[in-house]
């Protein structure tokens, strides 16, 4: 409990007041320091500790971004509370739909419930852990804070594309999957004929052909089989304000990991970054879970230390595996991990997070001239990475499909010319 | 409020100034003084109440002296007013965070309690300064009271660790 410094002033007032009087022989200063004492003497007497009882509750613990949390304040006074107030220390994830309520006065016995309803703006665990309770006096006299140690948690997810088609693999794996492999085997899909050669099943035998060439011949398939894939975070670079790139390039990991795992090929994660994480690919429903929740941990920290591609364990990028970066393109270690990967032989592409959405441009001359020479690095960048079979594709604010169909026309004819 | 409080603060540092029996700059000076401590007060400055409160006292007690003359019987009323003062400043400050209606008319109530109670109490010295009286003793009866009663309400305040707020 802290008393107002206006306490202080009128005992000092009023012992002012008191001798004055006697200084000057009249009874009327000593009239007005009786009056400051009294105010004093009235305070606390009556002040006395609020008797109250605060609990919290954050539902629901799950929600994806744009959705409402409910932050339910249950207060109850056993004694009569004139003027109270709640604080809430709030995350930074989260933007209150209204303004915290206004003080109210509590009698004895009186309950009373606080919704604050909590937009959530970006991903992420939103974590409430004090939710402070002022109380004051009639007069204002005496503040009493009370600080309630919550531990409320609620899990953000990102917000998902739904993706109707995403970018397939050079070279798929050994496992059934829904991609349809570039080698013959058992499948569905039409690949070529040949002659019928001993051992071959009868069902396979092409009949029209069979009839007009006078032998037989039987049909070639492809077959479906699963692909691996890695989504490859650059968490050095994380530029912006209110948006970051790197939620951005979270929310689209998270788009194209539930695309690929519902097309029950293996997806793997690897944040590169000052503290480097990864999932080794695998597949199922578990793995969404912990790909999701892998994602939410990402951030990026701040780190020093050059790290390629050799600090990345081996499993977690196996072998023909289609790589697809999410990188703003900004840190030299990420670039050069690109080109390494590229060298290995990795099917790789990249979603460019534009860092120019994020950042203001320049006013002055001299600061304009530098950032169009930056624009101008980057845009060489992009054409070295285009230059070695890598193909880049800008991610601005449309759709994630429009980003994907483009890195699958380079693949499929060369980079595109933006307008 | 904090409107309440200035014109309050100005009606007490002119009334004063301008109604002593003899023309004082230093009176006006002081309650001009105090008027500026109010209004510097209320851009959230509580710090300042005291200080103005005890310029309005000063002046009151300079526009007595040069007066001379009988116990003054509005001084109770001048004690409720310079109360009132600092009180309304606080309410004013206070009333910055957002409340609910029944916590203003809570806090209105309690003041004009606190007001009148006040008054009431300023009232002792004066009726006790009525009664005719000689001799030693009554002064050092009133001075160990004085001091008791200042003593009683320092320790009491020390006791509620007094701080900001």
């Amino acid at each position: 409990m802290t008393a107002s410094e206006r306490l202080a002033g009128y005992v000092a007032l009023g012992g002012l007041g008191l001798l004055a009087a006697l200084a000057v022989g009249r009874p009327e200063p000593a009239a007005l320091g009786v009056a400051f004492l009294a105010a004093v003497l009235i305070a606390l007497t009556l002040t006395r500790p609020p008797e109250l009882e605060v609990t919290a509750t954050l539902a629901p613990s799950q929600v994806v971004e744009g959705d409402e949390l409910r932050l339910e304040l249950v207060v109850e006074a056993r004694s009569e509370v004139p003027w109270l107030e709640v604080e809430v220390a709030l995350p930074q994830a989260v933007q209150p739909r209204e303004d915290l309520p206004a003080a109210w006065r509590l009698k004895a016995g009186e309950r009373r419930e606080l919704v604050l309803h909590l937009v959530a703006k970006t991903w992420g665990v939103v974590a409430v852990r004090h939710v402070e309770v002022r109380s004051r006096d009639r007069l204002g006299f005496f503040v009493h804070r009370s600080e309630l140690e919550c531990d409320l948690l609620a899990r953000v997810y990102p917000s998902e594309e739904q993706l109707l088609r995403a970018l397939r693999p050079a070279e798929t794996q050994v496992f059934s999957g829904n991609e349809v492999a570039r080698a013959l085997g058992d499948g569905i899909e039409f690949a070529d004929v040949r002659e019928f050669q001993p051992g071959d099943r009868i069902r396979r035998i092409n009949w029209r052909l069979s009839a007009r060439r006078r032998e037989l011949f039987v049909n070639q398939l492809h077959p479906e089989r699963n692909a691996d894939i890695v989504i490859f975070l650059d968490s050095f670079g994380d530029v912006g304000g209110n948006e970051r790139t790197l939620q951005v390039a979270v929310r689209a990991a998270t788009s194209l990991a539930r695309h690929y795992l519902a097309r029950r090929d293996r997806v793997g994660l690897v944040s590169f970054g000052g503290i480097l994480r990864w999932l080794v690919p695998a597949a199922g429903s578990i793995q969404q879970y912990q790909l999701v929740e892998a994602l939410l941990d990402t951030q990026s920290a701040l780190s020093y230390a050059w790290k390629g591609v050799d600090v990345i364990p081996p499993r977690t990028l196996p072998p023909r595996a289609l790589v697809i970066a999410l990188s703003p393109l900004l840190d030299q270690r990420t670039v050069a991990a690109m080109f390494d990967l590229r060298r290995r032989g990795f099917d790789l592409a990249i979603i460019e997070i534009p860092a120019e959405r994020f950042i203001f441009p320049p006013s002055r001359p001299a600061a304009v001239l530098a950032f169009r020479i930056w624009r101008l690095e980057r845009d060489v960048l992009r054409h070295r990475l285009a230059r070695v079979g890598v193909p880049v594709a800008r991610w601005e604010d449309e759709p994630l499909a429009v980003a994907l169909e483009e890195l699958a026309r380079f693949r499929r004819s060369g980079p595109a010319v933006r307008v | 409020m904090g409107g309440l409080a200035l014109a309050l603060a100005l009606g007490l540092a002119l009334g004063l100034g301008l109604t002593a029996s003899r023309p004082s700059g230093l009176l006006v000076g002081t309650g001009v003084g105090a008027f500026v401590l109010i209004m510097v007060a209320l851009t959230g400055r509580p710090r300042l109440i005291p200080w103005a409160q005890a310029l309005l006292a000063a002046e009151y007690v300079g526009w007595l002296e040069l007066g001379g003359g009988p116990i003054e019987p509005h001084a109770l009323l001048m004690a409720a007013a310079v109360l009132g003062v600092g009180e309304l400043v606080t309410w004013s400050l206070d009333a910055r965070r957002r409340a609910e209606l029944p916590v203003h008319a809570a806090r209105g109530l309690g003041l004009g309690l606190l007001l009148l109670v006040g008054a009431g109490l300023a009232a002792l010295p004066l009726v006790a300064a009525g009664v005719r009286s000689g001799g030693l003793l009554p002064v050092v009866m009133a001075s160990a009271a004085t001091l008791a009663i200042t003593t009683w309400a320092a320790v009491l305040a020390w006791r509620h660790r007094v701080g900001g707020g």
